[in-house]
């Protein structure tokens, strides 16, 4: 057995449960902002009104990743 | 192989074999819709063989050594490797319980198969990177990746099947109408209904991704990694460079590995506690 893995398992023993949530803020908002962009895409080539919905829904993405990352890192930051 | 590769390149071109020896190692053996000059997938109807045959294989391993085990147990005197199980047993488990509100016999296999099952699919990782393909080449196949978690498939899949599940307990524990209700006035209240639906959807769909992304993006990175320093010993070991070339090589490969055990472990621990963080939110009643 890896003397390392033995220590991460030592170490991630008592986490502060929700807290690693904080471990995905980062990723989550630029996913927020890659998922606004492609719904909007999508919209846009079936609704054709391109670059309308692309625009706003990349900005909505951008809007709630920044409120969900501050809403998560004052709750368990 | 990647000598050969490298040596057919430099062959054609001048400075081209680095660039396409890597490209080789990034390539999955593709099969049914297929571009012949890439050998990426074209269409929906295409399979990496690789990725499914190591996945599998994987699982296979988990469910055979589990078995195994779960076969000889001994209560009174545990053996070595019973107590290793146990101990990972009673830490996914541990892990569960402090994390996940209420009660579901469901979430606990789950967390323990996705732990192991992305711990080992990473654990790949650390086979010397021209081994595999080596061998793969022989037996005349010309292209294999054979860290399943290196291709964004694997890792969106499990990311996707954990989404259904939130989904389907979300829409069991809130009810149709509850979880109707988090989409029209989360996060901005009654007057927004519009953009509260876009930005929830946004916000459930963006839980996946980030998840798959997140994973697929270390173990990528961690594996163009190996792939360079291979290179060190690939392409400037000649004559007496080699004396300098291959202890760095040797230096740079082990502390990278000792670094990317840690990284595998990690990444196979942020997944399982992810999951069973979503699937709490989606059996507790506030958002």
């Amino acid at each position: 057995m890896p003397p390392v893995f033995l220590f991460c398992v030592h170490v991630m023993k008592t986490p502060p449960q929700m807290g690693w949530l904080l471990v995905g803020v980062g990723s989550h908002l630029a996913a927020m902002v890659v998922v606004g962009f492609v719904l909007g895409y999508a919209l846009d080539a079936w609704l054709e009104t391109r670059p309308l919905l692309m625009f706003i829904f990349g900005c909505l993405g951008f809007v709630g990743g920044i409120l969900k990352a501050h809403q998560m890192l004052s709750r368990w930051g | 192989m990647g000598d050969r590769v490298l040596s057919e390149a430099a062959h054609n071109s001048g400075g081209g074999g680095t660039v396409e020896y890597i490209q080789h190692h990034l390539t999955n053996l593709c099969v049914g819709d297929c571009d012949p000059v890439t050998h990426q997938a074209s269409g929906f109807w295409s399979l990496h063989l690789d990725t499914l045959f190591f996945g599998y294989l994987i699982a296979a391993l988990i469910v055979f050594v589990g078995w195994r085990v779960g076969s000889s147990l001994n209560p009174d005197k545990p053996s070595g490797f019973q107590n290793f199980v146990e101990m990972i047993l009673d830490f996914v488990s541990t892990q569960v319980k402090d994390t996940f509100p209420g009660h579901n016999p469901l979430i606990a296999p789950l967390a323990l198969t996705i732990f192991l099952w992305v711990f080992l699919m990473n654990f790949m990782d650390l086979i010397p990177v021209d081994l595999l393909p080596l061998i793969a080449s022989t037996i005349g196949i010309p292209y294999l990746k054979a860290v399943p978690t290196t291709d964004l498939n694997t890792t969106l899949a499990m990311s996707l099947t954990v989404f259904v599940l939130v989904v389907f307990y979300s829409i069991k524990v809130k009810g149709p109408v509850g979880y109707l209700k988090m989409f029209l006035f989360h996060p901005f209240g009654k007057f927004f209904v519009p953009v509260n639906i876009v930005m929830t959807t946004i916000e459930e769909l963006a839980k996946p991704l980030s998840l798959a992304l997140r994973l697929f993006g270390n173990l990528f990175a961690g594996e163009l990694v190996f792939l360079l320093i291979a290179l060190i010993g690939g392409t400037l070991t000649v004559g007496a460079a080699a004396f300098f070339w291959f202890p760095l090589q040797v230096v740079l490969d082990l502390g990278w590995l000792i670094f990317h055990l840690l990284v595998i472990t990690l990444q196979a621990f942020i997944f399982m506690v992810l999951t069973i963080v979503y699937l709490g939110m989606a059996h507790t009643e506030e958002h």
